[in-house]
C-alpha cells in the first residue's frame, strides 16, 4: 500500500528540469545552495528559485571530482566538485551509462548543477567552503559564501551571524532584482514552517506505520523538496500526510517486528544508498535519523518574527551540525537530539554512518558512542561511496542486527508506547 | 665547512666558538645567556639529553644543521633543545600554558602572562621529557603520541592529532586549549573539541576565524576582535590579574619588530645572488618570525645576529653548506609542512620559501588604538589565510620575489583542507608565472621510517629543475 501522492512527486520531480530551464529563460536566477544552514527563506524572498545541491554515492563522480580536489577531501565533496566537472564537460573517460536509470523518488542524481546560475555555500563544513571555492576557479561558477560562526553560542558569534544574514540578504536581493521585504520574507517563513512542520509529522508517522510510508519514502520525500517548487512541495508534502494518516487508521494485518535502527553521522545524500539498502536487505528497518538531509534539518527551527536577524536566530539556534564545535558536553544540541530523535523513534540500535575524511563527524564517533552509553548499542561505519566495503558492511551490520536480537528483548510498537 | 665524523654524530668544532662568542649573546626578557653558556649547552648538555637532534643521518628531518659556521642556526637549535626546561621553569613560576596551533598570533597570550605552545612544541616537550633517545627512540615516542591521538580521535585527523594524544593520555598537561582557528587548518576546531569528554581538565576555548572573504565587512573584524578579547579575559580569570589594553599594544610593539627582523632577514637572504645558507638554517630562522619560543625577546636577539651573518655572507658571497653550485630555488607552499630541507639540498635545489610562516610575517599589526581590533585586521589579512584564488595571486608574487625556479605544494596525512586547494594553487601558479609546479601528498613526515616517497618525489621534482635550467 503506497499512497498516490507519491506517485504525484515524481512526477514533480520528472517536470522539475524542464520548469527550472522555463524559470532561467524568463529571467529568474536559480541559486544552488550547499549545507542546510542557508536560510532558504531568503533565497525564496529574494525571488530566486533555490536548489539544493549535493549528491551522494556515485563512484564515478568521486573520481571525476578527485581530478580537482584532493583525494583526502571527504567522498560528498569529492562527488560534487565532479557533478560540476561533468555539468562543465569535463567527464571525459567517464562511465556515465546508468546516470538517471533509477526512477521513483530516489531519481535525484541527476545533475542539477547544469540549472544553476549560482551556487551560494554556508561555510559550515570548511570542507565545503573548499567545494566552493574549486568549482568557482574550475568551472567558472559565480560563488557566494554565508560565513558561519564556529563560537555559534556565543554573542559575538550571534552579532557576526546576523551580520552576515544582512549582508547575504542584500547580495540575493541585487541577483534577483528583488529586495528583501518584510513582507516577502513573512510568506518565506510561513510557507518554510509549514515544509517543516508536515515533514516532522511525516517521520512520526513512518514510524508508527511502516505499512504505510516507510523511513526510506520519507527520507527520499524529504529529497524531492531540495529541488521542486516549494509552494507546490508544501502542498504535496500535506497532501501526503492527510492521505498517509487516512491509511493509518485502517486495521493492519501484521505487525512488524523488524529490528527498529536509528542513523545518524554523515550526511546521506541522494543516491548513496549503500547502507540504506543493507539494512534493508538484512530485515532490519529504519525508523529514524538524524541526518542533515533527513529530518534534522526540521526540528527545532523556529524563526520567531519575519526579520532578518530572527531569521539568523533561527539557524544558530537549531540543532547545529557536527562541523560547528561545541566546547562542552553539556548543552551540546546536537547529541541531546541524537538521543532524544532516537528515542521518540522507538529505535533499538544506532548505526553511526562516518563518511571517509569527514572529520566533524569521525572525530566525534567515539565520543557520540560513549554519551549514548551502554543502554544503546552502536555500530560505527566509516565508509565511502566505493563499493569495495560492502560485504564487510552487511557482515558487521548482520552482527548488530544479531547482537541486538539477542542481548535486548524484541518490544512491540505501539502509538501510546511512542506517545509516552 | 664540511663537518662529519665517522658516526655522523654530529660535534662542534672549537674553531667555532670564537665566531659565536663574537654573534654576543642570546638575550632573553629576563636573563641573559651567554655564548659560553650556550656553547657549553650544545656541546655537553644536549649532546648527552637530546643525542636524537645531532644525529647527522639523512632520515632525520629533524638534525642540526651541519652549517657550524653559521652560528646564528647553532643560536636557534639553543633555542629548540632549551625548549624542554624552559617550559617546565615557566610552568614551575606559574604560568599558564596554553596549546594554540601552528600559523596563528602570539601577542595575547604574552600579554597575558601565558605561554603559548603549537603542537610542534607539545610533541618537543613531550619527547624531550625522555632524556638520552637516539633518532629511533625519538620515533618511538613520536609514534605512540600519534597512534594514541587517532586511537582516541581518528586516524583521518592530521599529524597534530598527536599532540592532543598527549594531553587525552595525561602525558602532559595544560592550562588551556585555545587556539586561534585561521583559515588554515579545519581539523584543530575537532580536535579542540576533543577534549571536553577529556579528563585533563583543560579550559578550552576558539578564537574564530571567519571563513569567507572578511573585506568590507566590518562585522568579521569586530567577530575576531571579540574573540580575543574574551581569550584574553579567561586567561585573566585563571591568573588573577588584569590584562591591560596598554599591555597588549607593548606586545604588538615587541612581535611587530621580531616580525621586522624576520622579513629583513628573509629579505637578505633571498636578494643574495648565491643563497648564503643551506636550506635548514633558512628555515629554521625564517620560523622565528611566527614562532617567538616562548621568549620573543630571545628570539628578536638571535634574528639580529642571523641578519648581520647572512648579510656578511651575502657580501662576501659565500655559499651555504652543502649546495649545489647552481642550486634550483624552490619556493614551497601547502600545509604546515615542508620539504625536507636536506634532500632539496642534497639534490641540488634550495628552499628559498615557504608560504606558511613567511605570511604571519608580512604585516604589522597597529600599535595604537584598540589592540584587539587591531590584531583581528593584521590576522584576517594574511595572505595564507585568504580566499584560495588571491592567495594563489600572492603565492605566484612570492616565487618571482625570490627568484624561484619551481614551486611545489606540500600537504600531509589528514589535511583536507589544504590538499582540497593543491591543484588550484599549484595551477593558478603556473598559468601565472610559467613556472614548473608540482603538489604531493607527504606522509608521516618527521618519522624516519617513511621519507622514501617524499624523498624520491622531491628529488625528482629538483632533478626535473635542474634539467629545464640546464645545470643537470
Amino acid at each position: 500500500m503506497s499512497p498516490a501522492t507519491i506517485d504525484r512527486l515524481c512526477e514533480a520531480l520528472r517536470r522539475r528540469p524542464a520548469e527550472l530551464a522555463a524559470a532561467r529563460a524568463a529571467g529568474t536566477p536559480v541559486v544552488g545552495y550547499f549545507c542546510c544552514n542557508v536560510p532558504e527563506e531568503l533565497v525564496l524572498a529574494a525571488g530566486l528559485v533555490p536548489v539544493r545541491l549535493g549528491s551522494g554515492g556515485d563512484e564515478r563522480l568521486v573520481e571525476l571530482g578527485g581530478r580537482y580536489i584532493s583525494h583526502q577531501n571527504c567522498p560528498f565533496v569529492r562527488q560534487n566538485v565532479g557533478v560540476f566537472a561533468r555539468a562543465a564537460g569535463e567527464a571525459e573517460g567517464v562511465d556515465d551509462s546508468e546516470e538517471g536509470a533509477r526512477s521513483g523518488v530516489g531519481a535525484l542524481r541527476s545533475a542539477w548543477a547544469e540549472h544553476v546560475d549560482t551556487v551560494l555555500v554556508a561555510a559550515t563544513c570548511p570542507q565545503i567552503y573548499r567545494l566552493g571555492e574549486v568549482i568557482e576557479s574550475f568551472f567558472g561558477r559565480r560563488v557566494e559564501i554565508l560565513g558561519v560562526p564556529r563560537n555559534f553560542t556565543s554573542d559575538e558569534g550571534r552579532a557576526y551571524f546576523r551580520a552576515e544574514v544582512a549582508a547575504l540578504a542584500d547580495r540575493l536581493g541585487a541577483i534577483g532584482g528583488q529586495p528583501v521585504t518584510p513582507e516577502r520574507l513573512t510568506t518565506t517563513v510561513d510557507l518554510l514552517a509549514r515544509t517543516r512542520t508536515a515533514i516532522r509529522r511525516l517521520y512520526d508517522l513512518q514510524a508508527a506505520h511502516p505499512e504505510v510510508l516507510s523511513w526510506r519514502t520519507v527520507f527520499e520525500t524529504v529529497h524531492a523538496g531540495f529541488v521542486l517548487d516549494r509552494g507546490e512541495y508544501a502542498d504535496l508534502l500535506e497532501d501526503l500526510l492527510a492521505e498517509a494518516t487516512a491509511l493509518a487508521a485502517e486495521p493492519v494485518a501484521e505487525l512488524d517486528d523488524r529490528i527498529r535502527l536509528f542513523l545518524a553521522g554523515s550526511v546521506i545524500s541522494p543516491g548513496d544508498t549503500k547502507i540504506l539498502d543493507l539494512v534493508e536487505e538484512l530485515g532490519a528497518r529504519i525508523v529514524g535519523d538524524d541526518l542533515c538531509t533527513g529530518l534534522r534539518p526540521a526540528r527545532q527551527l523556529v524563526v520567531k518574527e519575519p526579520t532578518l536577524d530572527a531569521l539568523a536566530d533561527a539557524y544558530l539556534d537549531r540543532v547545529p551540525c557536527a562541523a560547528l564545535p561545541h566546547l562542552t558536553l553539556t548543552g551540546d544540541r546536537r547529541l541531546a537530539n541524537i538521543e532524544a530523535s532516537y528515542r521518540e523513534a522507538g529505535a533499538e540500535g544506532v548505526i553511526y554512518h562516518s563518511l571517509r575524511y569527514c572529520d566533524p563527524i569521525t572525530f566525534k564517533a567515539n565520543e557520540t558512542k560513549q554519551v549514548l552509553g551502554n543502554q544503546i548499542p552502536f555500530l560505527e561505519i566509516h565508509t565511502e561511496y566505493a563499493s569495495s566495503d560492502t560485504e564487510g558492511i552487511r557482515t558487521r551490520i548482520d552482527a548488530f542486527l544479531e547482537m541486538i536480537e539477542t542481548a535486548y528483548p524484541p518490544k512491540e510498537w505501539t502509538d501510546a508506547a511512542h506517545n509516552a | 665547512m664540511p663537518l662529519t665524523t665517522p658516526d655522523r654524530v654530529f660535534r662542534l668544532p672549537e674553531h667555532v666558538k670564537p665566531r659565536l662568542d663574537a654573534s654576543g649573546p642570546i638575550v632573553f626578557s629576563d636573563r641573559v645567556v651567554s655564548t659560553d653558556e650556550i656553547w657549553r649547552f650544545l656541546t655537553e648538555e644536549a649532546p648527552l639529553r637530546f643525542p636524537y637532534a645531532f644525529d647527522l643521518s639523512g632520515n632525520n628531518i629533524a638534525r642540526i644543521s651541519e652549517d657550524v659556521e653559521f652560528v646564528s642556526g647553532l643560536k636557534a637549535a639553543y633555542l629548540t633543545l632549551s625548549l624542554y626546561d624552559r617550559i617546565e621553569a615557566a610552568r614551575a613560576a606559574g604560568r599558564p600554558i596554553v596549546m594554540i596551533q601552528g600559523g596563528q598570533h602570539f601577542e595575547p597570550y604574552f600579554a597575558a602572562g601565558a605561554v603559548p605552545l603549537r603542537p610542534a612544541y607539545i610533541y618537543v616537550w613531550a619527547r624531550n621529557a625522555n632524556e638520552g633517545l637516539g633518532l629511533r627512540g625519538s620515533d618511538v615516542i613520536g609514534n605512540d603520541h600519534l597512534e594514541a591521538g587517532r586511537r582516541r580521535i581518528s586516524v583521518d585527523a592530521c599529524h597534530q592529532v598527536g599532540a592532543h594524544g598527549i594531553l587525552h593520555e595525561g602525558v602532559l598537561r595544560v592550562d588551556f586549549v585555545a587556539p586561534n582557528l585561521a583559515l588554515r587548518c579545519s581539523d584543530m576546531a575537532y580536535l579542540t573539541e576533543s577534549h571536553r569528554s577529556g579528563t585533563h581538565g583543560a579550559e578550552l576555548l576558539l578564537v574564530d576565524y571567519p571563513i569567507g572573504d572578511a573585506v568590507d565587512k566590518p562585522w568579521a573584524y569586530q567577530y575576531v576582535a571579540d574573540n580575543l578579547r574574551r581569550l584574553v579575559t579567561t586567561i585573566d580569570a585563571r591568573t588573577g590579574r588584569r590584562t591591560t589594553d596598554d599591555d597588549l599594544r607593548a606586545e604588538i610593539a615587541r612581535h611587530n619588530r621580531l616580525r621586522r627582523l624576520a622579513r629583513e632577514f628573509q629579505d637578505a637572504w633571498q636578494a643574495a645572488p648565491i643563497p648564503p645558507t643551506n636550506s635548514i638554517d633558512r628555515q629554521n630562522i625564517s620560523l622565528l618570525g611566527n614562532e617567538p619560543s616562548l621568549d620573543p625577546t630571545a628570539v628578536i636577539s638571535v634574528l639580529d645576529s642571523a641578519i648581520t651573518e647572512v648579510k656578511a655572507r651575502a657580501a662576501s658571497g659565500v655559499r651555504g653548506h652543502g649546495l649545489a653550485a647552481d642550486p634550483v630555488r624552490l619556493f614551497v607552499c601547502g600545509s604546515c609542512v615542508t620539504a625536507d630541507p636536506n634532500v632539496v639540498d642534497g639534490a641540488g635545489g634550495v628552499v628559498v620559501g615557504k608560504d606558511d610562516g613567511w605570511s604571519e610575517t608580512v604585516t604589522d599589526a597597529a600599535e595604537d588604538g584598540d589592540p584587539y581590533l587591531g590584531l583581528a585586521t593584521q590576522t584576517l589579512s594574511w595572505p595564507y589565510e585568504q580566499g584560495s584564488q588571491a592567495r594563489a595571486v600572492w603565492t605566484a608574487e612570492q616565487t618571482r620575489r625570490t627568484r624561484s625556479d619551481g614551486l611545489l605544494f606540500i600537504y600531509q596525512w589528514g589535511c583536507n583542507f589544504q590538499s582540497a586547494v593543491a591543484r588550484l594553487i599549484a595551477d593558478s601558479v603556473k598559468a601565472e608565472t610559467g613556472l614548473p609546479t608540482a603538489y604531493l601528498s607527504s606522509s608521516e613526515l618527521g618519522k624516519s621510517e617513511s621519507l622514501e616517497q617524499h624523498r624520491t618525489r622531491v628529488e625528482a621534482f629538483v632533478e626535473m629543475l635542474r634539467a629545464r635550467k640546464g645545470v643537470l
